[in-house]
């Protein structure tokens, strides 16, 4: 549009500036006309020789504006210009005369100078017609000009209207899908929220009879039995962990999908860690007849910083895969230390059918298990080895398997994982050692806010087989009051859920009276909001529910400054 | 070339205008210097062939430059106001003689009449620089030039 207007434009402007310029030249072609007509009369008045001169000069310049406007016509031809053809015939009558004139004008006397007035006033009435023609068709070509110009402009307006329609249209439309984002937005976290409240919740419903379970398992296993007893017990006892692995299995996968836990590194001892873990897999090992073996480089530094908890359930898991693999023979763990990348090395060799290299690939994705045309059934979720591999990466490691080399008259496969380790200095205490020889926890007294008589029982049993003295709160009212009443309590472990008032505001409650006493929460939660709830709280420690022995006194010692 | 310029002389004669006639005024501040064809002649000559626009055909025009009279007379002011025959006036800045602006005196070696734009024509060299073909020097090529004024602007 805008290219077909400054087309038009072009043209009009050429026809404007040669219609203005024609008006222009006819206009001086009069005036020197009239000038000419003076000359002559100032001569007849005075008939002097400069006189003379002065027509002469008037003469000439009338003459060349006549060439002036003749010429232009010859010289200027563009298309559709609109020629004066009354103006150039009137011009040519002028130019006739003075050329017939010529003779007369330079011999000029009065009398030859009155004949060409009056001959010039003839022409003059028809020059005068022509310039007022001239000066209608300049103002025509304005007038065409502007119409142009109005009707672009109207043009213009009328797209610029559509397009401000048009962009109102897409920002009522854009605004709309914001709107809609945003909701989307809204469902989307309030369902991740939704999972993440089931799960908390799951995990405390399952976890607190769970831990009860365990508790008093434990408590049995210090009793004298006899062996048929005994034996069930055993099975209660594996049976229980398994229950257990599973569901922390399940809880612990959905977790690191969400994002999870951050690693917690602790200096760790392999060599009596690994042996420790392995200790229960040894069952599994012996139900089917295969030896488990385990060997630890000396390379491998004594003390370690890891994540222990995770650490274990990984190793945990490979190894027990590798004996559900397993028929007879062997299962090897190698740990090894690779001290140029920093990295410790492990793994777990079976003498098992081996995998298809196809299957391993497939193996540590989510809820699959080798192919079944093994004709192999184990229990699982299919769960252990993907939320190993989660955790390895986590760890800035990596995990993978192969089969043994099955030209060899032996097959198996070898799971291994490697991660990126730093040493730590050594520990002053071991708690484990300790435990059998001396009652860490003598004479330290200890308040405990737990309203489940069977978990009460526990603690209880647990804190006193460790020389300590124990005061029993069943809500956050009582605790709060037994505080108060000055019984110089060394620490106070809080159940976070209990009647009348909570952990978390039993421990406010505390804190404003005494800012340093230690709070060790006790909870079956173990997510992240929950342990900033209970940091907020005023609560200075963590314990997870089902509880560990040595893990509790490991805490508590620590709490409490005690040193050996 | 005083030869030539004696034919040119002859030449200009027989159109009627005397050789010592002034043809060219300059007023510059308090001075009034006239000039004849003959003066004008006497000045170094330069020469620039062309087709303008108001003449369909090539021309090679003997002129003056303007730059030659500026130095001649000292001229210092900014601007130029060139006046006609016909009273029509104009102003030429006066850098426009460094654009090789010269006041035409002769068309292909002969004297031009007032009806042909003489005798003395500002033109610039068209032709030999695209900046100039545009109006505003058009407009400055003032024909049958009689007067040359200082001007402030």
């Amino acid at each position: 549009m805008v290219a077909i207007h400054s087309v038009r434009q072009h043209v009009i402007e050429i026809k404007e500036s040669f219609v203005t310029e024609r008006w222009w030249a006819a206009n001086q072609l009069e005036k020197e006309m009239l000038r000419l007509q003076n000359s002559l009369s100032y001569f007849i008045l005075q008939p002097t020789d400069n006189n003379v001169d002065k027509v002469i000069i008037r003469f000439e310049v009338l003459w060349s504006r006549a060439n002036i406007i003749l010429e232009g016509v010859n010289s200027r031809t563009t298309e559709a210009i609109e020629i004066n053809h009354l103006l150039i015939s009137t011009t040519k009558k002028i130019k006739q005369f003075l050329a017939q004139q010529e003779d007369s004008f330079y011999g000029l006397n009065q009398d030859k100078a009155s004949v060409l007035i009056q001959d010039l006033s003839l022409l003059s009435p028809k020059i005068a017609s022509n310039v007022q023609n001239q000066f209608h068709m300049m103002t025509n070509i304005e007038r065409l000009e502007r119409e142009d110009l109005q009707r672009f402009f109207f043009q213009v307006i009328i797209l610029l209207v559509a397009i401000s329609i048009l962009a109102m249209g897409y920002t009522i439309i854009f605004l709309n899908e914001l709107k809609r984002n945003k909701r989307l937005v809204i469902l989307a976290q309030q369902s991740t929220q939704a999972k993440s409240t089931f799960l908390a919740k799951v995990s405390h419903e399952i976890r607190t009879p769970l831990n009860c379970i365990l508790g008093v398992i434990q408590i049995f296993e210090q009793r004298n039995f006899d062996d048929e007893t005994r034996n069930y017990l055993n099975d209660v006892h594996y049976s229980s962990r398994m229950l257990l692995a599973s569901i922390n299995d399940l809880l612990d996968f959905t977790k690191l999908e969400y994002g999870g836990d951050k690693l917690k590194f602790t200096p760790v001892t392999m060599n009596q860690l690994l042996p420790e873990i392995l200790g229960p897999l040894a069952h599994l090992a012996k139900a089917k007849s295969i030896t488990l073996e385990h060997a630890i480089n000396p390379a491998v530094p004594n003390i370690i910083l890891l994540d222990q908890q995770r650490i274990s359930q990984v190793i945990t898991n490979l190894v027990s895969n590798a004996i559900k693999f397993t028929e007879s023979g062997k299962v090897k763990v190698e740990l090894n230390f690779k001290p140029q990348q920093g990295r410790l090395s492990f793994k777990c060799i079976d003498s098992g059918i081996g995998i298809a290299p196809n299957d391993a690939k497939k193996i540590f994705i989510p809820f699959q298990q080798a192919d079944n045309s093994t004709t192999r059934e184990f229990s699982g979720t299919g769960l252990g080895l993907t939320i190993s591999k989660q955790l390895i990466e986590k760890m800035s490691g990596e995990i993978g398997l192969y089969a043994l080399d099955q030209n060899k008259s032996e097959t198996g496969s070898c799971f291994w994982f490697e991660i990126p380790v730093d040493e730590a200095p050594q520990l002053a205490i071991d708690p484990e050692t300790l435990q059998q020889k001396y009652l860490p926890l003598q004479g330290c007294n200890i308040l405990v806010a737990e309203d489940n008589p069977l978990n009460q029982k526990i603690i209880t049993v647990f804190l006193e087989q460790a020389g300590a003295t124990v005061t029993l709160a069943a809500d956050g009212v009582i605790v709060v009051s037994l505080f108060k009443a000055g019984f110089n309590f060394e620490l106070i472990l809080m159940d976070c859920q209990m009647p009348n008032m909570d952990g978390y505001q039993a421990s406010r409650e505390i804190r404003k009276i005494d800012a340093s006493i230690p709070i060790l929460a006790v909870t079956a939660h173990s997510f992240e909001e929950e342990k900033i709830k209970c940091f907020e709280a005023g609560m200075t420690g963590f314990i997870t529910k089902p509880l560990n022995k040595a893990l509790l006194y490991k805490t508590i010692l620590e709490a409490t400054d005690r040193t050996f | 070339m005083r030869q030539i310029t004696s034919i040119v002389l002859l030449l200009f004669c027989s159109f009627a205008l005397a050789a010592d006639k002034t043809i060219l005024t300059l007023k510059l501040g308090d001075r009034v210097i006239n000039l004849s064809y003959q003066d004008i002649l006497e000045f170094t000559p330069v020469e620039h062939t062309m087709k303008n626009v108001w003449v369909n055909k090539t021309v090679t025009y003997t002129g003056v430059k303007l730059s030659t009279i500026i130095q001649k007379y000292n001229i210092t002011s900014e601007w130029l106001k060139m006046t006609a025959i016909n009273d029509y006036s104009i102003k030429v800045p006066i850098i426009d003689a460094k654009k090789g602006a010269f006041i035409a005196y002769l068309a292909n070696s002969k004297p031009m009449k007032i009806r042909d734009k003489g005798p003395l024509w500002i033109l610039y060299p068209f032709g030999e620089n695209e900046e100039l073909e545009i109006d505003t020097y058009h407009n400055r090529s003032i024909w049958q030039l009689k007067l040359i004024e200082e001007s402030g602007g």
